[in-house]
């Protein structure tokens, strides 16, 4: 799968002025406290292959994979409507389903079903975290998707909400 | 635009996202807003003037950004690249998601917020 533009430079991207302010963006999200981080990555991985970024997919968060995020339950978010998910994880994936899948004919029962588990705020936050993990979509549209290393690679966030790709899990 | 309810909930993250909007100029696209808008209401875009062939790439490419992202194909990248560097194709893919995921958080903020 060849790139449709050069590959970006660094972990600003093509560090334009439009892609600091993304990156701010981006990061100031990734600061936000007030959901757990099994959650942002159930999230994350959802939004990543519902894009099919294959660089998303790649990664694995170090915080989460810390608190319990593991293969087996990475596995079933591909079917978390069936599965035996914690019923919060469920509803935020739900939410991420109707964001990038169904904007136009949202369940009459999310917003309960949102309700149930999350504070106001904390479904304010669902949606960034998900607008914000969608920047897939430019890499993706482009090919510039690609991997940075073979296989699965552990991402650290820093306390300035930035990314460090580590070492391969 | 960023939805009322995001704003008053997450304040200090809706200006940087507004910010990015602002970057990202947006409001310069009208043709590819309702391109994205049509893709995802599953209706035909009205564009209300005569396109340029730039813009009608803009439009194409904008639609099936909305629709399926991963469909984009070599073509219409191609058609963007006949009028646009490949920084600028790079602005206005950035433009065209900051386009799409404005579309989405205003038609969920409204049924969950």
């Amino acid at each position: 799968m060849s790139a449709r533009i050069a590959p970006p430079t660094g972990p600003r991207r093509y560090n334009t002025p439009l892609d600091d302010v993304m990156c701010d963006f981006e990061s100031a999200v990734a600061r936000l406290e007030g959901l757990d981080p099994i959650t942002v990555e159930a999230v994350r991985l959802r939004v990543a292959r519902l894009h099919d970024c294959r660089r998303c997919r790649a990664v694995r968060y170090e915080v989460a994979r810390n608190d319990g995020f593991d293969d087996e339950l990475s596995a079933r978010i591909d079917t978390y409507e069936t599965s035996d998910l914690a019923p919060d994880l469920v509803a935020a994936l739900r939410l991420v389903d109707a964001v990038l899948l169904t904007p136009t004919a949202v369940h009459p029962g999310l917003r309960a079903d949102l309700a149930e588990h999350y504070s106001p705020a904390q479904v304010a936050q669902l949606l960034l975290v998900i607008a914000r993990f969608s920047v897939n979509k430019a890499l993706v549209a482009l090919r510039v998707d690609a991997p940075l290393e073979d296989g699965t690679t552990l991402l650290t966030v820093l306390p300035d909400g930035s990314n460090a790709l580590a070492r391969p899990v | 635009m960023i939805p009322a309810g995001i704003v008053e909930l997450q304040p200090e993250v809706s200006e940087l996202l507004l910010a990015a909007q602002d970057a990202a100029q947006i409001s310069e696209l009208p043709h590819c807003r309702a391109a994205v808008i049509a893709a995802l209401e599953n209706t035909v875009p009205e564009y209300g003037a005569h396109l340029s062939m730039l813009q009608e790439a803009q439009c194409a490419f904008a639609e099936q950004f909305a629709f399926s992202v991963s469909d984009v194909s070599d073509t219409q990248v191609l058609a963007l690249r006949e009028h646009l560097s490949e920084s600028d194709v790079w602005a206005f893919v950035v433009a065209v998601y900051q386009l799409d995921m404005e579309t989405r958080l205003a038609l969920l903020a409204e049924e969950v917020l």
